[in-house]
């Protein structure tokens, strides 16, 4: 840990120059004095600008004594221009204020219009929370994740199925961050919505490859999801009544331009709308979710600001006395931000992230079962960015991680005898260091190279097992058994993580990019089922679960047509995984303390081609989204040790997204969605014992056959309230039809006996049940509003 | 079978979105069954030998009627099963004979043709049944009022006990997939160590019938109820347990499970052939009781 710290120290006495000026501030939103992310300040003379970062700060280095013109510009904002004598170094903070115009256009991406073609990120997509808000819904809820699946690369493998998958990856390889902190649930009512408000939410990014070395921990993507600071100008108030959740948020200056806060609530009404039809006996059963999401910041000198953030959620399910069920997330995340110069940006993240979920069964003292599981962890992630020069920004910075996991607390009493049938909890530290550098070449080039290196420490206290070897794909029995003591290291991996991304601009209008990353992934969700369920557990890579790793190459051609009316994007991939983990044919899961002899190690790879054309202006706007990908595994144990598909390899995949501006008061959208069916294993004969007809899989090919097509169109509609100057209440109505031809998409086919109780030696019949978990029209209303 | 609550709520949400449709299936070549579940209660012990058919054939599966079939006892007692129809082999014992005792070591040898099969299976210890318990239960999610029943018994003393609780109603087998109650020490699985306990709830509650949709029913004044508990292998209780979860995994709807294959104990002798089931010799211990 010392070394680490004096590296960092040592990288800070990088900052001295001289003949040259800064010209640095924050670029902020005139309305609600939310910083802009993504905004630029570009000096028309020498042709080079900057971009500002996640809290708005942007810095830019001249020559000393010149006097330059500058334009501040976000998509969707005033630009504002002006001319500024950069002598010294300049503080400059500017506000820009939204576009009046006479209809409201729909902004697709709250970035510079061309950014898609001159930036070097490849693989990313940034949706703007007014986007996802036009969207169709399902339920009137807008969704975040759900949006996300409109991207392509982008894929679930069925409606209700929390989490998402990307380029192939699993739903545990993807790092959803909310300021942040790492969620490690994104669902409520398993998958039908996401945790996140939307009111409270200022940016989400996603990156699916070329991802910068300051993040890492995970295969697949991030997600790195930005709540708002707050209104730090005057009172807003936001809140819409839908059918499943009611939302409000409040936010406010505390002291004016110097702090302010939001609070945002949540809550599902199911259960209040159904109590009166419930009989006596069961109101004590419910179900319901709420979230609650907040944030503060405060501003105390030009150079520091602190932020605190905290989410807490939780769904709960009763049925009477009988059985209880609930689980939730909560994160808290302290940030300062602190200038050491003008050319150095600096912030210090502390967060903690909890997700644990319970059951109980019954409440008689002397026969009940309680079970509680939950990961928690700890980190301390310094940062820095250094504006070396207009063309070097150099970030570097490490970050370490606490990790306790508790994998399952349990009590039984039976008939008054107590039984702890509880599994000791893990512990691990992962640490990482990192520096990049975002260098233009030359006009044209433009790369960023860096090197992530990061740890992981398995550590007690705790058991560790040594296994048997045992035929692929059979449980492996303990051989022997270690006792360890706190901290005391059990397993200790390390890993090198180059990431490397380059940009060749072919001319004004288009480019060329490319990209490599390495990526370590040291903690897995432990799930065999088709949909993750609530009470998977999270489990490190030990002395027996090696480190999950991935190498993803990609290539794209980047497009901007008609005066960046339309966007185009094209690119392809491949990317390998190794030490993917796999499982035994019934494994045991839960509460069981040899988990690890049920485990499998495979590879997987992915490739495919992702193509987006996407309108960004005029009164009709959107996207159309193309993937044609392939996702496959290779476990020794698991079909005959070859390659197969894996749950969710999707071949084809098509959305269409549209919206358009009717009129003052009506906007329209609608999303149609076309996705080739998802692999399933089926059996191929069946056989009797003891009366019962068992489906066997002859051949041992998993995921043998494809369900069918699914498909989908969505529509919607906003009826927009009158926005005129002082008044004070603005409302809108949202209508939507989810499912508008009343599909039904199977998201699932099993097999079973149909008459599920069978009598001696008489013919039981076989069939094929199809899943569709939306299989009708879901029509909905909202309402919408906003106070300030 | 962990996610019992589990599985109730996704039926609860999804049970409303299934429908029947065709699918074509791969198919692959029959494989030989052998169905041998022997125990030392009833006279009569049944073995039946057949081949495998594709999964949507909705007939019985063919019987193999030219097998030879012996059990042997390491006491030295052999006994030939004799072909009665269509693949069930019989053999019937004497009033106050059974084919052995708790402690007794089995082997069954199969010759169809010039093939032969052979699988090894102990009469293992059951645990008495130390009562059967008649209640009245409220009205409650997942539960109608009525009376229900639980059977109470002590897993001995030692990890590795398994046990096939089964039970009739009437004198009719409940056996829906719901209906398979399985024990290993007093527990779901082997995971969770429950040794030397009173069978934990869930366990001693599955002796009651259940509708197609896992909820129990309630007994009627003057239902005779019978439980009997068989002491089966560890083999028997890994391939009960996966069939169990295979059958019940087209309940799990979002949650199911990737289709995993049963694995049986029986092997040949001299080919690659895989032979699908079980041979496993059971004790027995049992109750029964008129519902008051």
């Amino acid at each position: 840990m010392r070394h680490y710290f004096t590296f960092l120290f040592a990288l800070i006495g990088f900052s001295m120059f001289g003949q040259e000026a800064t010209l640095n501030g924050y670029i902020r939103d005139a309305n609600s004095g939310e910083t802009l992310i993504g905004a630029t300040a570009y000096i028309t003379e020498l042709g080079i600008g900057a971009t500002s970062n996640e809290y708005g700060f942007y810095s830019i280095t001249v020559a000393n004594g010149s006097s330059y013109t500058i334009e501040f510009a976000y998509l969707g904002f005033q630009s504002k221009v002006l001319n500024l004598d950069i002598i010294d170094d300049l503080r400059f903070d500017i506000e820009l204020s939204e576009e009046a115009t006479e209809l409201e256009e729909i902004v697709i991406t709250a970035e510079t219009e061309d950014k898609n073609v001159t930036n070097i990120e490849m693989s990313t997509n940034k949706l703007d929370v007014s986007t996802i808000k036009k969207m169709p819904t399902l339920l009137g809820e807008v969704e975040i994740i759900r949006s996300l699946q409109l991207l392509p690369g982008v894929t679930t493998v069925g409606e209700g199925a929390s989490g998402f998958n990307v380029r192939g990856g699993s739903i545990d390889q993807n790092l959803v961050l909310l300021d942040e902190a790492p969620v490690f649930n994104s669902s409520h009512l398993f998958g039908f919505f996401s945790v996140f408000n939307p009111d409270a939410v200022k940016d989400v990014k996603l990156y699916k490859a070329g991802v910068p070395s300051r993040y890492g921990g995970r295969l697949a993507s991030i997600l790195d999801v930005r709540m708002k600071e707050g209104n730090n100008k005057k009172l807003e108030v936001n809140g819409g009544i839908g059918f499943i959740f009611s939302r409000l948020s409040i936010e406010a200056p505390i002291v004016k331009d110097k702090a302010s806060f939001i609070i945002a609530a949540r809550r599902s009404y199911i259960d209040v709308l159904a109590k009166p039809f419930l009989s006596d006996d069961n109101q004590n059963s419910g179900l319901n979710f709420y979230d609650l999401t907040f944030k503060t910041n405060y501003k105390f000198s030009e150079k520091d600001r602190i932020f605190l953030s905290a989410y807490l959620g939780r769904d709960n399910f009763q049925f009477g006395e009988q059985a209880g069920f609930n689980w939730g997330n909560s994160t808290g995340t302290l940030r300062w931000n602190h200038l050491f110069s003008e050319k150095l940006f600096a912030n210090l993240t502390f967060y903690y992230s909890d997700y644990d979920y319970q059951i109980k069964f019954f409440s008689d003292p002397q026969n009940k079962f309680d079970w509680n599981a939950r990961i928690v962890n700890y980190s301390l992630k310094p940062e820095f960015t250094l504006y070396l020069n207009p063309r070097n920004i150099i970030r570097y910075g490490g970050q370490s991680i606490v990790y306790k996991f508790e994998p399952g607390n349990a009590i039984g009493i039976s008939e008054g005898e107590v039984r702890n049938f509880g599994l000791t909890n893990k512990y691990a530290i992962e640490s990482a260091l990192y520096v990049e550098n975002e260098q233009d070449i030359s006009d044209k080039i433009k790369i960023n190279y860096g090197l992530r290196w990061s740890h992981f420490n398995y550590t007690g206290k705790g058991e560790a097992f040594t296994f048997a070897e045992a035929t692929p794909g059979q449980r492996r029995e303990v051989l022997s058994s270690q006792i360890y003591d706190q901290w005391e290291s059990i397993q200790t991996y390390s890993n090198f993580e180059p990431r490397f991304a380059i940009k060749y601009q072919v001319d004004a209008t288009s480019s060329l990019k490319a990209s490599y990353n390495r990526m370590a992934q040291y903690i897995q969700l432990v799930s065999n089922t088709t949909a993750s369920t609530p009470v998977d557990i999270w489990t490190p890579a030990s002395n027996n679960i090696k480190p999950q790793m991935s190498d993803q190459y990609a290539l794209g051609y980047f497009n901007n047509l008609k005066d960046n009316h339309y966007e185009f994007s094209s690119e392809v991939y491949y990317k390998k995984m190794y030490n993917s983990v796999d499982y035994i044919d019934a494994a045991d899961l839960i509460l069981n303390p040899y988990l690890e002899g049920d485990l499998l190690e495979g590879q997987g790879r992915a490739y495919g081609l992702e193509l987006l054309m996407k309108k960004n202006k005029g009164d009709f706007t959107g996207w159309f989204s193309y993937t044609l990908a392939r996702t496959e595994r290779q476990t020794i144990g698991i079909n005959k040790g070859n390659w197969y598909p894996s749950r969710f390899d999707q071949t084809h995949k098509l959305t269409f997204n549209g919206f358009y501006e009717l009129n003052e008061k009506w906007s329209l959208s609608s999303t149609l969605t076309v996705i080739s069916g998802t692999p399933i294993t089926f059996p191929t004969s069946r056989f009797e014992q003891q009366g019962y007809v068992i489906p066997h899989n002859g051949s041992e090919n998993r995921n043998n056959v494809r369900v069918p097509l699914y498909h989908r169109l969505d529509i919607g509609a906003t009826l927009k309230g009158k926005k005129r100057p002082g008044k004070k209440w603005y409302g809108e109505w949202v209508f939507s039809v989810y499912n508008l031809y009343s599909r039904k998409n199977p998201f699932a086919i099993y097999f079973r006996p149909e008459e599920s109780r069978s009598a001696g030696m008489t013919a039981v019949k076989t069939e094929a049940i199809r899943l569709s978990v939306i299989g009708n029209f879901i029509p909905s209303v909202s309402y919408n509003f906003k106070f300030n | 079978m962990k996610n019992y609550y589990l599985i109730l709520i996704a039926i609860f949400l999804f049970a409303s979105c299934e429908d029947t449709i065709d699918v074509n299936l791969e198919e692959s070549d029959p494989q030989i069954i052998v169905d041998a579940w022997l125990d030392n209660n009833n006279q009569r012990q049944e073995i039946r030998i057949s081949k495998s058919l594709p999964y949507f054939t909705n007939e019985i599966t063919p019987g193999v009627e030219n097998a030879i079939v012996i059990v042997k006892n390491n006491n030295g007692n052999e006994y030939q099963f004799a072909h009665e129809a269509n693949g069930l082999y019989v053999y019937d014992f004497n009033e106050n004979e059974s084919i052995g005792a708790i402690g007794d070591s089995f082997e069954l040898n199969i010759a169809i043709d010039s093939k032969n099969y052979f699988a090894n299976a102990m009469m293992n210890r059951v645990t008495p049944i130390d009562s059967l318990v008649q209640e009245y239960r409220d009205d409650e999610v997942f539960t109608e009022d009525g009376i229900y029943c639980q059977v109470f018994a002590r897993d001995f003393d030692g990890l590795g006990d398994s046990y096939w609780i089964q039970s009739y109603k009437n004198g009719q087998y409940l056996n829906r997939p719901f209906e398979i109650n399985i024990a290993y020490d007093a527990g779901f699985d082997s995971g969770g160590e429950l040794d030397g306990f009173v069978f934990i709830y869930p366990i001693r509650d599955l002796i009651n019938e259940t509708g197609d949709d896992g909820i129990p029913i309630q007994w009627e004044v003057g239902d005779i109820i019978t439980v009997e508990i068989h002491s089966i292998s560890n083999d028997a209780f890994k391939f009960l347990e996966i069939m169990r979860d295979q059958l019940l995994n087209s309940y799990n709807t979002i949650f199911a499970e990737p289709l995993a294959n049963t694995v049986g104990n029986i092997y040949p002798s001299n080919s690659e052939d895989t032979v699908l089931g079980v041979f496993n010799v059971s004790a027995v211990s049992s109750v029964e009781q008129v519902i008051e």
